[in-house]
């Protein structure tokens, strides 16, 4: 009994914190979505953004980590705000067609990830784990990543105060009308731009906060920021659309997956389980697994 | 609208003619290059039909081009095919593939579909990627030459064989564009209730551009892996599907020529830039953020809208 124990809480934590990275980058997701109607392919550019001016701070300025940590997440919270002024509110006007809207963001993406390429090389950033090398030991043979742990924390305390924000706050009160009805926003008195501008740099701030935390446990490049954009946006789809709390879920089930299958079978088809989930989820429940989770007005699932 | 119609295919042949003469005077480097426009410009046409003519998003060719290089090259390595019959048996394999998955993909909409196809691409990299004994895995694998006739063809055979399938491609998506098919494929794309109204079958035409798409990218992947002659995963990776994407948006999303010139100007960028490589990928994201705030229709349908006002 022990003996499983200790197999499986590593997996579970490992599950978890994965799950909540990409929860946390559906989050981040979800926040656009919700105020825009707009899928943000930068997503994982923020966070690779952020992940190299916290890089960046530390290994080239000296500064420790506490002070990176806040330059690295208000960087990646202000490129979302130039991407949201430089390609959403341009192409919107415009009446571009969604994949225009795709492709902006992308372009966006592309450049952040040319610029960091060009100053690093596309060499890898590295941050060191916050807490120090050595692992927590709960009992003899028996021990806890304790990044993975912050990146859970990290996840509850975003997902509450997101909460706090969209539902306690008029601000909140002004997002969600803007991602509701825009044209009634409007005639309402909302400044529905000022809005979508907020919402991308809320998603930057989290996706940035995400980025760094993950920074620590497997190596970033100018690169990787589309991949975590698409782990994110499956989680988003797998959980359900425009749901904060879903996509949260939607990542956790996504990582316990993975590391499920990682620990108890082989790590080589694990990345394929993540699209083969992401088909199954599209062909039988097209509106995601947790979609009513928690939104008022509807039966709790 | 017929004379543009009929100007595009005249700057095509006179594109093409160039193409067919450059062998004479141009070193390997540069039939290197046309042979590379030649094969993506493949398979933008094809994305071109799909998403410029259809207005579906489609975010995993890379998933057929990967089918494409992949199959002939199995075929002819461990079953000791001939080329030029792996060749149509690979446009088979990935036309029932891509039939397969227009069920669940196709059921999609907007975003959805975008990430519906990208992780089929995905889902067809990682594959090939971890079947090592079969594929040569992450390492790649050398691709067999090709014998015709108890000779073995050199570069310049697939330069000439790149050249006629670009313009059998093209000539198809012409002809198609223009026909009464491309004005019910125009429809769907423009107003799917609408076009549902006036009787089309929206289910068959998605169905249909989506296997246009999917088997066009396949043959570009096998005459890809053919003049390669060495492939690994690492080509048809996340950035090919984007790459393509760009190549299509540059060039100018439903016109007949805008995926021959995105295509060039995508290929041709990095090697323009080759004394400075680490800005490449700096210089395709800001191609794109240009050209996507300054010419909405794309390079050609820019230079399409000067001619027409002056």
């Amino acid at each position: 009994m022990f003996q499983f124990l200790a197999d499986f809480l590593p997996i579970l934590i490992v599950g978890l914190s994965l799950g909540n990275l990409f929860g946390l980058v559906g989050l981040a997701f979800t926040v656009i979505i919700n105020a825009c109607q707009i899928v943000n392919f930068a997503q994982g550019d923020f966070a690779m953004l952020g992940v190299a001016f916290c890089w960046f701070t530390i290994t080239a300025l000296h500064f420790p980590l506490w002070v990176a940590f806040p330059v690295g997440v208000i960087a990646a919270g202000l490129f979302g705000f130039l991407t949201e002024k430089a390609v959403i509110t341009p192409l919107q006007k415009r009446g571009a067609p969604p994949f225009t809207m795709i492709l902006g963001t992308m372009a966006m993406g592309i450049i952040a990830a040319g610029v960091v390429g060009v100053y690093t090389k596309f060499w890898w950033m590295k941050i060191n784990p916050f807490l120090g090398n050595e692992p927590w030991k709960i009992a003899a043979g028996l021990s806890v990543d304790h990044q993975g742990v912050l990146i859970i924390i990290a996840t509850v305390l975003l997902v509450v105060g997101y909460w706090y924000l969209l539902n306690k706050t008029r601000l909140g009160l002004a997002l969600r009308a803007t991602g509701f009805n825009r044209e009634v926003s409007i005639i309402l008195g909302i400044q529905t731009s000022r809005m979508m501008g907020l919402s991308f740099l809320v998603s930057g701030i989290i996706a940035g906060i995400a980025g760094i935390l993950c920074a620590p446990l497997s190596a970033f490049n100018a690169l990787q920021g589309l991949p975590l954009a698409i782990n994110g946006f499956i989680s988003v789809i797998v959980g359900g659309w425009g749901n904060p709390y879903a996509a949260v879920l939607g990542g956790i089930t996504l990582g316990l997956v993975r590391a499920l299958l990682t620990g108890y079978l082989s790590s080589a088809h694990a990345e394929m389980a993540t699209f083969v989930v992401l088909i199954i989820v599209l062909t039988w429940k097209p509106e995601g697994l947790f979609s009513r989770f928690m939104i008022p007005g509807s039966k709790k699932s | 609208m017929i004379s543009y119609v009929k100007r595009d295919l005249l700057i095509f042949f006179i594109l093409l003619g160039a193409a067919a003469l450059l062998p004479c005077i141009a070193g390997e480097f540069y039939q290197y290059l046309v042979r590379l426009i030649g094969v993506y410009a493949i398979m933008a046409l094809g994305l071109n039909i799909f998403m410029g003519y259809c207005g579906q998003v489609n975010i995993g060719i890379a998933g057929f081009f990967c089918m494409g290089a992949y199959f002939p090259t199995i075929l002819q390595d461990k079953a000791g095919w001939h080329y030029l019959v792996a060749l149509p048996v690979t446009t088979l394999i990935s036309f029932l593939v891509g039939w397969g998955m227009s069920w669940p993909l196709l059921r999609l909409r907007g975003h959805s579909m975008a990430i519906g196809t990208m992780a089929f691409a995905m889902g067809v990299y990682l594959v090939f990627e971890r079947f090592p004994t079969l594929t040569g895995g992450s390492d790649g694998t050398v691709v067999p030459g090709m014998t015709l006739l108890g000779q073995t063809m050199g570069n310049v055979f697939y330069y000439y064989l790149i050249l006629f399938s670009l313009a059998v491609a093209f000539l198809m998506c012409y002809f198609l564009g223009n026909s009464q098919l491309g004005l019910a494929l125009r429809a769907v794309g423009d107003n799917e209730d609408a076009a549902a109204a006036m009787g089309i079958d929206i289910k068959y035409y998605k169905k249909l551009a989506w296997l246009i798409n999917g088997v066009l990218a396949s043959v570009a992947g096998s005459l890809y892996a053919q003049q390669a002659g060495f492939i690994s995963p690492d080509t048809f990776g996340l950035w090919t599907n984007v790459l393509i994407l760009v190549m299509l948006c540059v060039g100018g999303t439903g016109t007949i020529l805008g995926p021959l010139v995105g295509a060039a100007i995508m290929t041709l960028l990095p090697y323009l830039l080759v004394k400075i490589q680490h800005y490449t990928f700096l210089m395709q994201g800001l191609v794109l953020f240009g050209v996507l705030r300054f010419m909405p229709h794309g390079v050609v349908g820019a230079i399409a809208k000067r001619f027409r006002s002056v």
